[in-house]
């Protein structure tokens, strides 16, 4: 579904991907892990089209997407989640969830009302508080919003950023269990962490970046395991 | 020294005044929190909407067509505006862009020179009509027409930017950008309904002030001043911080106007704004309220 060749992208004049290679199968859940300042954001970035690689391909149902605005490539079914749970603050849940169908606004609106009901049935947290200001939430109650409203926007790749990121961690497992319920339906995931356990606990497929480069991946299960990857990110026990 | 006795009266002018000051702030906030661009065009804006409002009547169209048509003009100019300079230079820093907008200013203060000349026109509304006297308050037509267009104006920017999508997702590029950009909003288009929604703003407030204050080519750079202030009194965020930032600064120089003398009006806008920007740079009201929009 997503094959990303020799990707190569600065910010102004510092390079921060080299040449990276990855790709993604249907219907997979995919981690790409990684220490502080790696590349992972950037990465992701440059595949939603927030960051115009300066060399590489970025190949998407078969069709090179490099260089292509944001707003283009949600209508075509990739959606990113940033860092640091990007809601509109001063906007009410509804609002924002609403918000994550505007590309589609126009041609399904009626559908909406009961989507966003579906949403509030998968993100239980959420429910009874649609009227409340979104900044108003706790940590994880925006982590929830944030993705519920990239799935408003009916996404077919989806690309979380961190999400796991300060969180309690009860509130991890049920982020873990959310993005595997993703998969049973049937959609693709990139996700990116530092949590380097919770990252591959949700995934499929792993790879570890280091300064712009993958430089191990495989089986998820297998990263979990392998010994490069306990001592530099899990801390052998 | 004027007594208390005369305060509603300072009031009443204060509040008329602020209302037309918020409606600037509004299309000042709007733009800068969408573009990140301050922009001095907008009290030519209203200069625009007054002198071309009075024009047209002059040549016997009447009020309320004459207003619909230099609305209209005004939005087609500020359209021109925000692809020709605006949109097409947005590589550009925010500051260049500011200094893009100040040049804008006065070579649309220069045109309407040529245009309409140095002389003030006025616009005739309500001219013939005795002023109202409420409890020992004298309150003129132009003025109470003036503040019920700004109550219906507020009203109309708030159900768009609150009950239609459009406007959501304009708040939303207000708030966050890039979050927004991710759900497919562009910005560029977001950029121009700013743009779009301000000028008729202004265009609107020009037209309110007309009957009041007289209408002149240069009228617009002072509006921009006090909008900018009252935008930056009510923390350059938000809608509600804008209008009450106007409010607020249009009561003030009432005040100083009438209790210290009229020559002290401007240094009482100015003298706000020195006091704002060194206690508080983001803004009094914005602290106050922690919030936007
Ligand atoms: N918008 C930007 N402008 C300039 N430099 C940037 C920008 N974004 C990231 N960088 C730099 O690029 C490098 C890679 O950053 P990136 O955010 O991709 O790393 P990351 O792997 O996501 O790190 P983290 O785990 O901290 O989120 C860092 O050195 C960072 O300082
Ligand atoms: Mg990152």
């Amino acid at each position: 579904m997503l094959t990303v060749n020799g990707l190569q992208v600065a910010h102004g004049a510092i390079k921060v991907l080299h040449g990276l290679n990855i790709s993604v199968e249907q219907g997979e859940i995919v981690a790409v892990i990684g220490a502080n300042g790696a590349g992972k954001s950037t990465m992701l970035g440059a595949i939603a089209g927030i960051y115009r690689p300066s060399g590489g391909q970025i190949v998407y149902c078969g069709r090179n997407v490099a260089g292509q605005p944001a707003e283009i490539l949600v209508k075509q079914g990739i959606v990113l989640v940033p860092e640091r749970r990007q809601v509109f603050a001063a906007l009410s849940v509804y609002d924002n969830l609403l918000l994550g169908a505007y590309h589609r606004y126009r041609s399904e609106k009626h559908l909406l009302p009961a989507e966003i009901s579906r949403i509030l049935e998968m993100f239980t947290v959420l429910k009874g508080r649609e009227k409340q200001a979104a900044g108003t939430l706790s940590g994880g109650m925006q982590q929830m919003l944030v993705i519920g409203r990239a799935m408003m926007a009916k996404p077919k790749l989806l690309l979380l950023d961190e999400p796991s990121l300060g969180l309690a961690p009860l509130i991890v497992r049920e982020i873990t269990q959310l993005v595997r319920s993703l998969r049973e339906q049937g959609m693709t995931v990139i996700v990116v962490e530092q949590n380097v356990r919770a990252g591959l606990e949700m995934a499929d497929r792993g790879y570890v970046l280091e300064r712009g480069l993958v430089v191990i991946d495989g089986a998820a299960e297998e990263l979990l395991v392998d010994c490069r990857v306990q001592n530099a990110y899990l801390g052998r026990k | 020294m004027e007594g208390l006795a005369s305060l509603p009266q300072f009031l009443l002018v204060g509040l008329t005044l602020g209302s037309i000051y918020a409606l600037v702030a509004v299309g000042f906030v709007l733009i800068y929190n969408v573009t990140g661009i301050l922009n001095f065009t907008q009290g030519e804006f209203c200069m625009l909407g007054a002198m071309l409002t009075a024009t047209f009547v002059r040549s016997g169209i009447h009020l309320l067509p004459a207003s619909f048509l230099a609305v209209a003009t005004v939005v087609l100019l500020a359209v021109l505006l925000e692809r020709g300079a605006i949109s097409s230079a947005r590589k550009a820093t925010p500051l260049t862009l500011i200094f893009v907008t100040l040049g804008a200013a006065t070579a649309i203060r220069g045109i309407a020179l040529l245009i309409f000349g140095t002389e003030p026109y006025t616009l005739p509304v309500f001219q013939n009509l005795r002023p109202l006297q409420l409890a020992g308050v004298s309150v003129t037509w132009a003025s109470l027409s003036a503040l019920a267009v700004v109550v219906v104006v507020v009203l109309l920017i708030f159900f768009l930017l609150e009950r239609t999508m459009a406007g959501k997702a304009l708040r939303a590029c207000m708030i966050n950008k890039l979050a927004a950009q991710l759900m497919g909003i562009n910005p560029q288009r977001m950029s121009l309904l700013a743009f779009v929604l301000s000028a008729a703003v202004g265009a609107v407030a020009g037209i309110i002030i007309a009957p009041i204050t007289l209408a002149v080519y240069d009228m617009g750079l002072m509006l921009s001043l006090k909008g900018f202030i009252a935008a930056t009194l009510g923390g350059l965020a938000s809608a509600p911080g804008a209008i009450a930032g106007g409010l607020l600064l249009g009561v003030l120089e009432a005040l100083g106007a009438g209790y210290i003398g009229s020559g002290y009006k401007d240094v009482a806008a100015f003298a706000v704004l020195l006091v704002v920007l060194f206690v508080r740079p983001d803004g009094l009201i914005g602290a106050i309220r922690g919030e936007r929009v």
